[in-house]
């Protein structure tokens, strides 16, 4: 796990990880235990759902996934640290760059796509399927596709950030979005459901900053019952909001 | 007699229903060149919204199994 952990801070935002607690823990305890050892706040995520099963016997194992969703790698975690980092290395230049052989008009999408540069990946799209034929029109349409994937796939983000109690976070995304969005009106008619969401959203922006410094000090500090208490009356104090919520959930881990 | 062949396969229908009780039991193993499309019923802790492999597209994902014993 710590290897992971510090695997996570030197690729940051390129590497999604994904941790599965496997001996029966429930979330209250596994989460305490991962405080305890300061393994949270590092954007990692945590569940006791198996997405699948590797039919290795021992623990840790892990499965590492390309860019594409296709497992490249399963073992041992400390055995086979050279192979997954030189795995990720390769995944993350390729979804960078696109696969060996993509037309140059699809990985010019590609490449505005990954920059968050929605409207401008927009235009050359259009721009660029017009006249396409063959291999190229072939590229261009699963470029698209993933384009479309890729901004309906924020939008739900943001969604869910908001509607559970991560309303700064939501904004920010938003604001990401709508920047990236600029000048084109579908993209930006797509965003103004959100947009004006916010407006109406002061309760839990307020809730959201009082939460955060006690947030930061759990991930910081591990579970402590002073803490739990702070947090819990954080969340009586705001009562009726989506932080509130998260803030009841959050002062149970840091109970000791 | 019928009544008897009835009870019985009753009796084996509820057992096979045991056994596979838990969703991991009927999952085949994975392996290298498989591609992973799970949609987990609930998002994981810390996810801030990730609910599916699909929704990872484009990054690669380490998924790590470990216990808290």
């Amino acid at each position: 796990m710590p290897a992971t952990v510090k695997l996570k801070e030197e690729y940051g935002s390129d590497l999604a990880v994904i941790l599965v607690e496997c001996q029966g823990a429930d979330e209250a305890k596994f989460m305490k235990f991962a405080a305890g050892h300061k393994w949270l706040g590092r954007e990692m995520m945590w569940t006791r759902e198996r997405p699948f099963m590797t039919g290795a016997k021992g623990l840790p194992n892990y499965a590492l996934l390309d860019e594409t969703g296709t497992i490249v790698a399963m073992g041992n975690p400390m055995r086979d640290h050279g192979k997954i980092t030189s795995e990720i290395d390769a995944a993350i230049a390729r979804s960078k760059k696109g696969p060996k052989g993509l037309p140059k008009e699809a990985a010019k999408l590609r490449k505005l796509r990954v920059k968050g540069q929605w409207a401008k990946a927009r235009a050359a799209m259009i721009k660029e399927e017009a006249d396409a034929e063959g291999a190229v029109a072939v590229a261009l349409g699963l470029e698209k596709e993933e384009l479309e994937r890729a901004f309906a796939s924020q939008l739900a983000r943001s969604e869910w950030l908001f509607e559970n109690g991560y309303p700064q976070r939501a904004l920010d995304l938003v604001e990401v979005l709508v920047k990236g969005s600029k000048r084109d009106d579908v993209l930006l008619g797509r965003l103004e459901p959100l947009a004006e969401k916010f407006e109406e959203a002061k309760g839990e922006l307020a809730a959201a900053k009082a939460l955060s410094r006690l947030e930061r000090a759990f991930y910081e500090e591990g579970p402590d019952e002073k803490l739990s208490q702070r947090i819990g009356k954080m969340a009586s104090k705001h009562e009726g909001t989506r932080v509130a919520i998260r803030a009841a959930v959050l002062a149970e881990w840091a109970a000791e | 007699m019928k009544n008897l062949t009835l009870g019985i396969a009753s009796i084996a229908l509820a057992c096979s229903a045991l056994s596979f009780g838990s969703g991991n039991a009927a999952m085949e193993n994975v392996k290298v060149g498989d591609t992973i499309d799970t949609t987990f019923s609930k998002a994981p802790a810390d996810s801030f919204g990730v609910k599916s492999f699909k929704d990872l597209r484009g990054t690669p994902i380490l998924v790590e199994f470990w216990g808290t014993r």
